[in-house]
Protein backbone atom coordinates (compact mmCIF):
# COMPACT_ATOMS: atom_id res chain seq x y z
CA UNK A 1 0.00 0.00 0.00
CA UNK A 2 2.79 2.59 1.45
CA UNK A 3 4.58 1.42 -1.78
CA UNK A 4 1.92 1.96 -4.24
CA UNK A 5 1.12 5.48 -2.72
CA UNK A 6 5.24 6.00 -3.36
CA UNK A 7 4.99 5.30 -6.87
CA UNK A 8 1.82 7.03 -7.45
CA UNK A 9 3.10 10.55 -5.81
CA UNK A 10 6.03 9.45 -8.33
CA UNK A 11 4.47 9.36 -11.13
CA UNK A 12 2.62 12.43 -10.34
CA UNK A 13 5.25 14.72 -10.15
CA UNK A 14 6.86 13.16 -13.27
CA UNK A 15 4.13 13.77 -15.07
CA UNK A 16 3.68 17.83 -13.51
CA UNK A 17 7.26 18.28 -14.55
CA UNK A 18 6.60 17.19 -18.52
CA UNK A 19 3.52 19.34 -18.12
CA UNK A 20 5.60 22.23 -16.68
CA UNK A 21 8.77 21.60 -18.58
CA UNK A 22 6.83 22.79 -22.56
CA UNK A 23 5.43 25.64 -20.95
CA UNK A 24 8.54 27.04 -19.47
CA UNK A 25 9.96 26.02 -22.67
CA UNK A 26 7.51 28.03 -24.51
CA UNK A 27 7.86 31.00 -21.95
CA UNK A 28 11.34 31.10 -22.78
CA UNK A 29 11.28 31.10 -26.59
CA UNK A 30 8.27 33.88 -26.65
CA UNK A 31 10.50 35.98 -23.70
CA UNK A 32 13.16 35.28 -26.59
CA UNK A 33 11.60 36.56 -29.52
CA UNK A 34 10.22 39.80 -27.78
CA UNK A 35 13.66 40.91 -26.27
CA UNK A 36 15.14 40.02 -29.60
CA UNK A 37 12.40 42.04 -31.42
CA UNK A 38 11.77 39.55 -33.33
CA UNK A 39 7.59 39.22 -32.99
CA UNK A 40 5.19 40.63 -34.75
CA UNK A 41 2.96 43.59 -33.31
CA UNK A 42 0.03 41.44 -32.72
CA UNK A 43 2.38 38.80 -31.18
CA UNK A 44 3.97 41.51 -28.91
CA UNK A 45 0.92 42.61 -27.77
CA UNK A 46 -0.59 39.17 -27.07
CA UNK A 47 2.99 38.82 -25.41
CA UNK A 48 2.59 41.73 -23.42
CA UNK A 49 -1.03 41.20 -21.79
CA UNK A 50 0.18 37.43 -21.08
CA UNK A 51 3.06 39.31 -19.10
CA UNK A 52 0.78 41.22 -17.22
CA UNK A 53 -1.42 38.35 -16.47
CA UNK A 54 1.03 35.54 -16.06
CA UNK A 55 3.27 35.41 -12.80
CA UNK A 56 5.55 33.36 -14.51
CA UNK A 57 6.16 34.97 -17.98
CA UNK A 58 6.83 38.08 -15.57
CA UNK A 59 9.39 36.51 -13.72
CA UNK A 60 10.47 34.99 -16.90
CA UNK A 61 10.99 38.29 -18.62
CA UNK A 62 12.43 40.28 -15.62
CA UNK A 63 15.31 37.39 -15.64
CA UNK A 64 15.45 37.30 -18.80
CA UNK A 65 16.00 41.36 -19.19
CA UNK A 66 18.58 41.59 -15.82
CA UNK A 67 20.51 38.42 -17.80
CA UNK A 68 21.05 40.50 -20.92
CA UNK A 69 21.88 43.88 -19.52
CA UNK A 70 24.08 42.05 -17.74
CA UNK A 71 25.74 40.92 -20.68
CA UNK A 72 25.85 44.15 -22.48
CA UNK A 73 27.09 45.70 -19.45
CA UNK A 74 30.61 44.00 -20.01
CA UNK A 75 30.60 43.60 -23.89
CA UNK A 76 29.61 47.35 -24.81
CA UNK A 77 32.38 48.42 -22.43
CA UNK A 78 34.68 47.69 -25.05
CA UNK A 79 36.16 51.31 -26.28
CA UNK A 80 38.80 51.48 -29.43
CA UNK A 81 41.28 53.99 -28.24
CA UNK A 82 41.94 57.70 -29.55
CA UNK A 83 45.38 56.54 -30.70
CA UNK A 84 44.32 53.35 -32.55
CA UNK A 85 41.12 55.92 -34.50
CA UNK A 86 44.44 58.50 -35.38
CA UNK A 87 46.51 55.42 -36.53
CA UNK A 88 43.63 54.66 -38.75
CA UNK A 89 42.90 57.61 -40.71
CA UNK A 90 46.73 58.19 -40.98
CA UNK A 91 46.33 54.74 -42.98
CA UNK A 92 43.63 55.57 -44.66
CA UNK A 93 44.65 59.05 -45.36
CA UNK A 94 47.00 57.42 -47.38
CA UNK A 95 45.57 54.49 -48.87
CA UNK A 96 43.88 54.48 -52.54
CA UNK A 97 40.61 53.28 -53.04
CA UNK B 1 35.55 62.46 -55.27
CA UNK B 2 38.15 60.93 -52.86
CA UNK B 3 37.30 63.74 -50.06
CA UNK B 4 33.51 62.67 -50.73
CA UNK B 5 34.76 59.14 -49.40
CA UNK B 6 36.25 60.70 -46.34
CA UNK B 7 33.13 62.72 -45.28
CA UNK B 8 30.97 59.77 -45.90
CA UNK B 9 33.30 57.19 -44.26
CA UNK B 10 33.35 59.64 -41.02
CA UNK B 11 29.84 60.19 -40.82
CA UNK B 12 28.73 56.40 -41.80
CA UNK B 13 32.08 54.28 -40.66
CA UNK B 14 33.65 55.49 -38.15
CA UNK B 15 31.06 55.53 -35.05
CA UNK B 16 30.61 51.33 -35.81
CA UNK B 17 34.34 51.07 -34.86
CA UNK B 18 33.09 50.29 -30.80
CA UNK B 19 30.94 47.63 -31.95
CA UNK B 20 33.42 46.10 -34.40
CA UNK B 21 36.41 46.09 -32.15
CA UNK B 22 34.12 44.51 -29.35
CA UNK B 23 33.60 41.53 -32.00
CA UNK B 24 36.87 41.57 -32.91
CA UNK B 25 38.23 40.81 -29.55
CA UNK B 26 35.37 38.23 -28.25
CA UNK B 27 36.76 36.71 -31.54
CA UNK B 28 40.70 36.88 -31.47
CA UNK B 29 40.15 37.12 -27.54
CA UNK B 30 43.27 39.51 -27.07
CA UNK B 31 43.47 43.37 -27.47
CA UNK B 32 46.83 43.40 -30.46
CA UNK B 33 45.00 41.13 -32.39
CA UNK B 34 41.97 42.72 -32.14
CA UNK B 35 43.25 45.97 -33.07
CA UNK B 36 45.09 44.36 -35.90
CA UNK B 37 41.54 42.80 -37.30
CA UNK B 38 39.81 46.01 -37.01
CA UNK B 39 42.23 48.10 -38.83
CA UNK B 40 42.23 45.49 -41.32
CA UNK B 41 38.53 45.20 -41.70
CA UNK B 42 38.11 49.21 -41.72
CA UNK B 43 40.85 49.46 -44.54
CA UNK B 44 39.61 46.90 -46.82
CA UNK B 45 36.21 48.91 -46.25
CA UNK B 46 38.01 52.07 -47.21
CA UNK B 47 39.24 50.22 -50.33
CA UNK B 48 35.39 48.85 -51.27
CA UNK B 49 33.77 52.33 -50.84
CA UNK B 50 32.86 52.56 -54.54
CA UNK B 51 30.42 49.84 -54.32
CA UNK B 52 28.97 50.85 -50.59
CA UNK B 53 25.67 52.73 -50.86
CA UNK B 54 25.45 55.90 -48.53
CA UNK B 55 22.49 55.33 -45.78
CA UNK B 56 22.81 51.12 -46.54
CA UNK B 57 22.92 49.18 -43.70
CA UNK B 58 26.89 50.14 -42.67
CA UNK B 59 27.43 48.20 -39.76
CA UNK B 60 25.95 45.14 -41.39
CA UNK B 61 28.36 45.55 -44.10
CA UNK B 62 31.37 46.24 -42.07
CA UNK B 63 30.49 43.44 -39.93
CA UNK B 64 30.69 40.90 -42.91
CA UNK B 65 34.07 41.93 -43.47
CA UNK B 66 35.27 42.20 -40.19
CA UNK B 67 33.95 38.06 -40.51
CA UNK B 68 35.25 37.26 -43.42
CA UNK B 69 38.70 38.89 -42.97
CA UNK B 70 39.00 37.23 -39.72
CA UNK B 71 38.43 33.60 -41.67
CA UNK B 72 41.35 34.67 -44.25
CA UNK B 73 43.70 35.44 -41.16
CA UNK B 74 42.85 32.47 -39.61
CA UNK B 75 43.56 30.30 -42.20
CA UNK B 76 46.47 32.03 -43.22
CA UNK B 77 48.09 31.44 -39.76
CA UNK B 78 47.14 27.77 -39.92
CA UNK B 79 48.76 27.43 -43.20
CA UNK B 80 52.04 29.35 -41.68
CA UNK B 81 51.50 26.62 -39.55
CA UNK B 82 51.02 29.23 -36.13
CA UNK B 83 49.95 27.45 -33.12
CA UNK B 84 46.81 27.08 -32.99
CA UNK B 85 45.31 24.30 -31.09
CA UNK B 86 42.60 22.29 -33.08
CA UNK B 87 42.89 19.16 -31.24
CA UNK B 88 40.70 20.97 -28.53
CA UNK B 89 37.92 21.83 -31.05
CA UNK B 90 34.72 19.91 -29.70
CA UNK B 91 31.87 19.67 -32.14
CA UNK B 92 28.83 20.59 -29.85
CA UNK B 93 25.41 20.07 -31.13
CA UNK B 94 23.78 19.46 -34.36
CA UNK B 95 23.63 23.35 -35.24
CA UNK B 96 27.44 23.00 -35.19
CA UNK B 97 27.15 19.86 -38.36
CA UNK B 98 25.11 22.39 -40.20
CA UNK B 99 28.51 25.04 -40.13
CA UNK B 100 29.69 25.47 -43.59
CA UNK B 101 33.64 24.42 -44.42
CA UNK B 102 34.68 28.07 -43.90
CA UNK B 103 33.30 28.51 -40.95
CA UNK B 104 34.72 24.97 -39.62
CA UNK B 105 38.27 26.48 -40.51
CA UNK B 106 38.12 28.95 -38.17
CA UNK B 107 36.34 27.52 -35.63
CA UNK B 108 39.99 26.44 -34.21
CA UNK B 109 39.98 29.44 -31.01
CA UNK B 110 39.22 27.44 -27.59
CA UNK B 111 39.10 27.99 -23.82
CA UNK B 112 43.04 27.02 -23.44
CA UNK B 113 43.90 30.37 -24.93
CA UNK B 114 45.46 33.29 -22.69
CA UNK B 115 42.94 35.33 -21.51
CA UNK B 116 45.27 37.23 -19.27
CA UNK B 117 44.87 40.53 -20.95
CA UNK B 118 41.30 40.62 -20.96
CA UNK B 119 40.76 44.17 -19.62
CA UNK B 120 37.87 43.60 -17.34
CA UNK B 121 38.72 39.77 -16.16
CA UNK B 122 35.38 39.34 -14.36
CA UNK B 123 33.43 36.07 -14.84
CA UNK B 124 31.46 37.30 -17.91
CA UNK B 125 33.98 38.42 -20.27
CA UNK B 126 35.79 34.99 -19.27
CA UNK B 127 32.35 33.16 -19.60
CA UNK B 128 31.67 34.80 -23.41
CA UNK B 129 35.33 34.12 -24.02
CA UNK B 130 34.93 30.62 -22.98
CA UNK B 131 32.08 30.10 -25.33
CA UNK B 132 32.93 27.96 -28.59
CA UNK B 133 33.41 30.22 -31.27
CA UNK B 134 29.85 29.50 -33.25
CA UNK B 135 28.26 30.15 -30.49
CA UNK B 136 30.54 33.24 -29.43
CA UNK B 137 29.65 34.65 -32.52
CA UNK B 138 26.06 34.86 -32.46
CA UNK B 139 25.72 35.97 -28.82
CA UNK B 140 28.17 38.92 -29.74
CA UNK B 141 26.04 40.25 -32.78
CA UNK B 142 23.03 39.87 -30.88
CA UNK B 143 24.55 42.07 -28.15
CA UNK B 144 25.01 44.47 -31.03
CA UNK B 145 21.38 44.62 -31.32
CA UNK B 146 21.62 42.54 -35.18
CA UNK B 147 18.49 40.83 -36.21
CA UNK B 148 18.23 37.22 -36.62
CA UNK B 149 18.28 37.65 -40.17
CA UNK B 150 21.39 40.03 -40.17
CA UNK B 151 23.14 37.47 -38.43
CA UNK B 152 22.36 34.79 -40.97
CA UNK B 153 23.57 37.41 -43.69
CA UNK B 154 26.44 37.74 -41.81
CA UNK B 155 27.74 34.82 -40.52
CA UNK B 156 26.39 33.23 -44.08
CA UNK B 157 23.92 30.51 -41.58
CA UNK B 158 20.22 30.30 -41.61
CA UNK B 159 18.00 32.02 -39.61
CA UNK B 160 16.84 28.53 -37.93
CA UNK B 161 20.66 28.10 -37.08
CA UNK B 162 21.37 31.52 -35.40
CA UNK B 163 18.05 30.90 -33.61
CA UNK B 164 19.17 27.56 -31.70
CA UNK B 165 22.96 28.93 -31.60
CA UNK B 166 21.51 32.20 -30.01
CA UNK B 167 18.92 29.56 -27.52
CA UNK B 168 22.42 27.42 -26.66
CA UNK B 169 24.51 30.06 -26.02
CA UNK B 170 22.54 32.09 -23.45
CA UNK B 171 21.66 28.77 -21.89
CA UNK B 172 25.65 27.82 -21.67
CA UNK B 173 26.16 31.40 -20.17
CA UNK B 174 23.61 31.43 -17.71
CA UNK B 175 25.09 27.89 -16.87
CA UNK B 176 28.51 28.81 -16.38
CA UNK B 177 27.83 32.38 -14.41
CA UNK B 178 25.66 30.25 -12.03
CA UNK B 179 28.12 27.23 -11.60
CA UNK B 180 30.73 30.38 -11.19
CA UNK B 181 28.16 32.17 -8.35
CA UNK B 182 27.60 28.77 -6.43
CA UNK B 183 31.72 28.74 -6.11
CA UNK B 184 31.92 31.84 -4.71
CA UNK B 185 28.91 31.77 -2.35
CA UNK B 186 26.89 34.48 -4.13
CA UNK B 187 23.14 33.81 -4.83
CA UNK B 188 23.54 33.07 -8.39
CA UNK B 189 20.05 35.10 -9.35
CA UNK B 190 21.47 38.46 -7.47
CA UNK B 191 24.87 37.58 -9.91
CA UNK B 192 23.14 37.52 -12.87
CA UNK B 193 20.76 40.72 -11.85
CA UNK B 194 21.76 44.09 -13.64
CA UNK B 195 23.67 46.09 -11.42
CA UNK B 196 21.86 49.03 -11.91
CA UNK B 197 18.93 47.68 -10.95
CA UNK B 198 21.31 45.97 -7.69
CA UNK B 199 21.61 49.45 -6.34
CA UNK B 200 17.63 50.66 -6.28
Amino acid sequence: MKNTRKRYKLATSQKTMREHQPKRQEILERVNLYLDQEMSQEDEKSFLQQVRQDSEYQQALESEQHFRNRLHNVVSSHRVSRDLVQAIREKIRIAPI
Amino acid sequence: MSDNYHQVFEREIEPHYDALYTCAYHLCKNQADAADLLQETVLKAWKSMQHYEQGTNAKAWLFKILKNTFINNFNRKKRKGTALDLENVQIADESTKEMNEEEKGSYGTTSTQDFTDSPYGDEVTMAILNLEKPFREVLVLSLENFKYEEIAEILNIKVGTVRSRLHRARETMRKTLKAYAETQGIDADENLADPEMEEM
